[in-house]
């Protein structure tokens, strides 16, 4: 028993630091991978793949606050609905909607925007407090703000949202390109990913983000160390904010509509499974709880009806044994 | 001529109908190492918080230099100069020793300048990160976590969080505190050689590290102070040698 | 005028329904450090208990009786088995997420065993009919939870504030460490308290019933309204959850009945100006950790 124990153990070490020594090969293959991926799959994998993307972008998100900062958001669907809202609301041809235009030079930075404000004002809210009152103060904002959207049906469309949303284009003058073939936004929202993925490495290996993992560890001592941490927390709750906007964006011209849905605390849930499953604190690990939690249902499709008692007892299993992860079981903690 | 003066003034603190410190006056000139000793529960530590700006006092100033601070936050007072190092362990746990030293150096800066991570500043960051490594003798120690570390590097690296901050006062809480001998002459040591310059209070219970390193010394008594003087005064206070002195050496 | 007073009237029925709640979640969490996040669960779980027994043996006060005893129990078995073997370094917030999965869990397994469908259920049969009250027609059952809601407070006060249980569990809010140097079993104390808590959510649940009916979803809904007293109040203190749920119970009834859209907006409206003024809470025992 011990040894076989020992040997996975070595084996784990072994494939770790393979990977690690390896790491830029590991990179430019899955990338490789990535890029070839609509060539090679059905209709049916290529959006699993695209809602698996999507929601690593979400984790992603997420994570900076839950995993670098230590802030424990369960209300992060606020922004990832937002952001499908303000998007449907600009470009959809509903008669709700204003339906102004579909592309992208004109939709992200209303939708950057729209979320960047409304996460400052939720942030300057929420960040007055710490530990648990900021966890319920964050479920309990993104919950008010799923009731209006069902509530307020003649601005949102009530219960069943705003339909009718475009696939996104990008065009400057004549120059112009269609995202409207599930390929072809496949590859938007790959580029989408990848934006993500290297914007939040370089944030949390700057200054920037070993003061954040400072504040994780020791928000106390950081204060006593002169920082002034809430503004620290606060831009980190906006960038956090505006990625999962981008996320909800990306899901509601995916799927054509914006549902209040996207606001739930459901949504949220499974953001912070993806991250606590995959491991919070490492950027890899939201992308794994993203791929294993978007794939689960799909596999276990004869028990589609309890679909969320197998969210939760995942969760549950993850609190109980693994709290460090799929990620923590192979990065021995330092 | 740095002006790094500590002067606390009439300063009082309740707590319910309690004082934990009542009409307190203190005055630390620029480059004065100043000792803090009195029993337990009188009221050391409670003004070592209420300097640093943990605690609110219920009454009276604080003036760093010619600038009142009493109002002012935490992070604002260590801008100004003043830097803590606590009683108890209070480092960051999950990152190595050098992180440690990088945050508290790297906050000067100003947030912007993290998020852009100039490869210049970056460096500076580095260089004067292992110079303080260097100083507390922590340079082999860097890449481990501080966690890791003995008790008496940890207090080390504490000293080091501190100076980083570039303090022009320095309060420190206990600094040899459950140290070995040989952990405490470390300390004293590397406490003796800091910079002539930084103002010290030292609160110490170990009364021979008290007289190594003190040239005034204040004495605390259930909130107030009793006396105070450069140590051979308040050797010589026959009070002190009842209360204090008298026990320590039984 | 007298839809001022049928709304006032209302609102303090809500007002005792999301006391009941918030003295339960209260009660955890100043003894826990843990925010019970299927609190709403073991809400819908009583009621949803209650009206089977009620459609069972057709009697109201047994499921009064029967549902928080049952649930109260299964709260007992979760902190004994599970809860209490969550530690680490932020052992609170993994406890936290650990209640989230359940309400996940309990979500999903109440809408499976009781369907989707609204439920809706009868007031027992010698509270009926409605009374002239203040120059209104007025529900009895109504007003005989007001009177139920005030009963359970003046209860839970006098059993904190004049018991030997009330003195342990006053003692383990300024410091649970503290009880297990004078005897007391702490993790007894826990489970128990736990135990309390939510048998006092089944307990809203089965008054609740007959007036907001049963669906699934209304778990979140309690909790997120429950969750907003207690920012609002501040935890840890009854005083705190009784007027919390005032101003939230009130804030919630008159914003439908005026502003039907924005009803949560209001209270938004409400939780944002306390979080400016007092982010701990207008009348929490401590601050926020």
């Amino acid at each position: 028993m011990g040894t076989e124990r020992t040997k996975i153990i070595t084996h784990i070490a072994t494939a770790r630091s393979w990977l690690a020594a390896n790491s830029r090969w590991v990179l430019i293959l899955t990338l490789i991978l990535a890029l070839i991926f609509p060539f090679s799959v059905k209709t049916y994998i290529l959006s699993l793949g695209i809602e698996v993307l999507i929601f690593a972008i979400f984790a992603m998100s997420l994570d900076l606050l839950l995993g670098y900062t230590g802030l424990p958001s369960l209300g992060h669907a606020a922004f990832f609905g937002l952001g499908a809202y303000i998007l449907a609301y600009v470009s959809s041809n509903s008669e709700l909607a204003l339906g102004l235009t579909d592309n992208l030079l004109i939709t992200l930075p209303i939708v950057i925007l729209g979320t960047a404000l409304s996460a400052v004002i939720l942030g300057f809210l929420a960040l007055r407090t710490s530990g648990v009152f900021f966890l319920m103060i964050t479920l309990a904002f993104a919950q008010m703000l799923f009731s209006i959207a069902i509530r307020w049906s003649s601005v949102t469309g009530g219960s069943d949202g705003m339909t009718g949303v475009p696939r996104p284009t990008l065009g400057i003058g004549t120059w112009h390109l269609s995202f409207t073939d599930r390929a072809d936004f496949y590859y938007l929202v790959l580029a989408f990913f990848c934006i993500t993925w290297f914007l939040l490495r370089y944030i949390v290996r700057s200054p920037f983000g070993l003061a954040l993992r400072g504040i994780h560890a020791n928000e106390q001592r950081m204060r006593g160390l002169g920082y002034n941490t809430f503004r620290y927390k606060f831009t980190a709750f906006i960038v956090s904010g505006v990625i999962a906007g981008i996320a909800g964006m990306l899901l509601s011209q995916y799927f054509w509509h914006a549902v209040p849905h996207n606001l739930f605390w459901n949504m949220s849930g499974q953001a912070l499974i993806m991250v606590v499953v995959g491991g919070p604190g490492t950027l890899t690990g939201p992308v794994i709880g993203a791929t294993l939690m978007r794939l689960l249902p799909n596999f276990a499709s004869t028990y589609t009806e309890l679909s969320e008692t197998l969210m939760g007892l995942v969760l549950i299993l993850f609190v109980l044994l693994a709290p460090g992860g799929i990620f923590g079981i192979f990065h021995k903690k330092r | 001529m740095p002006i790094n003066t500590l002067k606390v003034s009439r300063l009082s603190k309740h707590y319910g109908g309690l004082a934990a410190l009542a009409d307190v006056n203190l005055n630390a000139r620029t480059g004065e190492r100043r000792a803090i000793i009195g029993p337990n529960g009188a009221g050391k530590t409670t003004l070592l918080n209420i300097i640093t700006g943990e605690v609110k006092p219920t009454e009276g100033t604080i003036f760093l230099g010619n600038r009142d601070v009493t109002s002012l936050s935490v992070h604002k007072r260590v801008n100004l100069g003043i830097a803590y190092t606590s009683q108890k362990n209070n480092l960051f746990d999950n990152l190595s020793v050098f992180e440690n030293v990088c945050i508290a150096v790297q906050q000067h800066l100003g947030m912007f300048q993290h998020m852009l991570g100039f490869s210049e500043s970056v460096e500076k960051v580095v260089d004067s990160a292992l110079g303080l490594l260097n100083l507390v003798g922590l340079a082999t120690e860097k890449k481990q976590l501080s966690s890791t570390l003995s008790y008496g590097q940890q207090r080390a690296l504490e000293v080091a969080l501190a100076l980083a901050t570039k303090p022009k006062v320095l309060l420190l809480d206990e600094p040899t505190a459950g140290m070995s001998p040989a952990e405490t002459e470390e300390m004293v040591e590397l406490i003796r050689n800091l910079p002539r310059l930084l103002t010290l209070l030292i609160v110490e219970h170990d009364m021979d590290v008290v007289f190594k390193l003190a040239d005034q010394i204040t004495v605390l008594h259930y909130g107030k102070v009793v006396t105070e003087g450069t140590p051979s005064e308040v050797r010589a206070n026959s009070l002190v040698q009842e209360t204090y002195l008298g026990q320590h050496k039984s | 005028m007298e839809t001022l007073v049928i709304q006032t009237l209302n609102g303090l029925v809500f007002s005792m329904l999301l006391f009941v709640m918030a003295a339960g979640l209260s009660l955890i969490f100043g003894q826990m450090d843990v925010i019970n996040l299927a609190h709403g669960s073991f809400y819908l779980l009583g009621g949803y208990i209650g009206f089977t027994m009620i459609r069972q043996y057709e009697n109201y006060w047994l499921a009064l009786i029967i549902a928080p005893v049952i649930v109260g129990t299964i709260g007992f078995i979760i902190e004994y088995a599970i809860l209490r073997r969550i530690y680490g370094r932020h052992h609170h917030l993994n406890q936290v997420l650990f209640t989230f999965g359940l309400a996940l869990v309990a979500a999903d397994l109440i809408r499976w065993n009781w369907g989707s469908y609204v439920i809706t259920v009868a007031a027992p049969p010698q509270l009926q009919g409605q009374v002239p009250f203040l120059g209104i027609q007025f529900p009895v059952y109504r007003l005989a939870v007001i009177t139920f809601g005030l009963t359970i407070g003046a209860i839970l006060w006098i059993g904190i504030e004049r018991t030997r249980i009330g003195m342990i569990l006053r003692a383990g809010v300024s410091d649970a460490k503290l009880l297990s140097g004078f005897g007391v079993n702490i993790q007894l104390v826990f489970s128990g308290v736990f135990a309390m808590g939510t048998a006092l959510a089944a307990l809203a649940g089965v008054i609740g019933a007959p007036i907001h009916s049963l669906y699934p979803g209304l778990d979140f809904e309690i909790l997120i309204l429950t969750l907003a007293v207690v920012v609002v109040g501040g935890l840890g203190t009854l005083k705190g959850a009784f007027l919390g749920s005032l101003l939230i119970g009130m804030a919630d009834t008159f914003g439908k009945t005026f502003l039907p859209e924005f009803a949560l907006f209001l209270i938004f409206a409400v939780m944002a100006s306390v979080l400016i003024l007092r982010p701990s809470g207008l009348w929490g025992l401590r601050g926020q950790r």
